[in-house]
């Protein structure tokens, strides 16, 4: 049995690829989400102001929170990325290790 | 270009398996269904604790009827902090975890120190916990 390295990376190549693209949609549909939630609660918050249902000094808190919840949709996505990245390595990883077991019979 | 396989390649090629399985990537931590759950009913008991204030007068809003509520949601939090302490790869989670664990105890001293809430802060409240929420939700679900 022959061991064609050429062949087998661009398998993994291949899988790289179509691992990573199957799931881009995740971080595009997770990135849009976030980006309707926050200009929904901008719009309430805003409106709650306007109505003087809050006071400044609440307005202002929620504003501050904000930028910490952005901080934390960042934190997901950089997770939801990593994950992306780890299925297609290790995808990769299994068909050199498939394509080796072929060649010694295992 | 193609390579025969000799016989005295196979401890070398045997080794390379062994490495390989032995090897692999991990960047984010196992998902695990049961925190995935737990984060789903906490966010929902959060949800809920907001839904209830909301379905009260502002008289009958005084913390001290919320006060279970508050300290079972805060139980929670803390439980989830703790399951992902244990975890390796645990970094963003825990920068997620903090950002919420901080963002609660603010609107449970807020409305200790205050006793009432009036509808707009509930409401207030309700949509911008549930932003901290989501993040965690969601990258929890993404590790499937």
């Amino acid at each position: 049995m022959a061991f064609d390295i050429n062949e087998v990376v661009a398998q993994m190549l291949d899988t790289i690829k179509t691992t990573t693209e199957d799931n881009w949609n995740i971080v595009k549909g997770t990135a849009n989400t976030y980006l309707q939630d926050r200009k929904s609660r901008l719009e309430l918050l805003a409106s709650l102001k306007l109505q003087n249902q809050i006071s400044q000094e609440f307005f202002l808190s929620r504003m501050a929170d904000e930028e910490k919840i952005l901080e934390s949709e960042l934190h997901s996505i950089a997770i939801i990325t990593k994950a992306i990245a780890q299925k297609a390595a290790n995808a990769a990883i299994d068909i050199l290790q498939n394509a080796i077991m072929k060649v010694v019979h295992l | 270009m193609r390579t025969a396989i000799t016989i005295r390649k196979i401890p070398a090629i045997l080794y390379l398996l062994f490495v390989l399985a032995s090897c692999k990537v991990m960047l984010v931590p196992e998902y695990s269904a049961q925190l995935e759950d737990q984060i789903s009913n906490a966010a929902k008991a959060t949800d809920r604790l907001y839904i209830n204030m909301l379905d009260t007068t502002q008289g009958g809003r005084v913390y001290d009827n919320f006060k279970d509520q508050y300290n079972e949601i805060e139980v929670e939090i803390n439980s989830i902090q703790l399951k992902n302490e244990g975890r390796p790869k645990n970094g963003d989670f825990l920068a997620i975890i903090k950002n919420l664990k901080d963002a609660f105890a603010e609107a449970k001293k807020y409305h200790k120190d205050h006793n009432t809430l009036s509808d707009g802060e509930a409401i207030a409240y309700e949509a911008t916990l549930s932003g901290y929420w989501k993040p965690l939700y969601l990258a929890e679900k993404a590790l499937k």
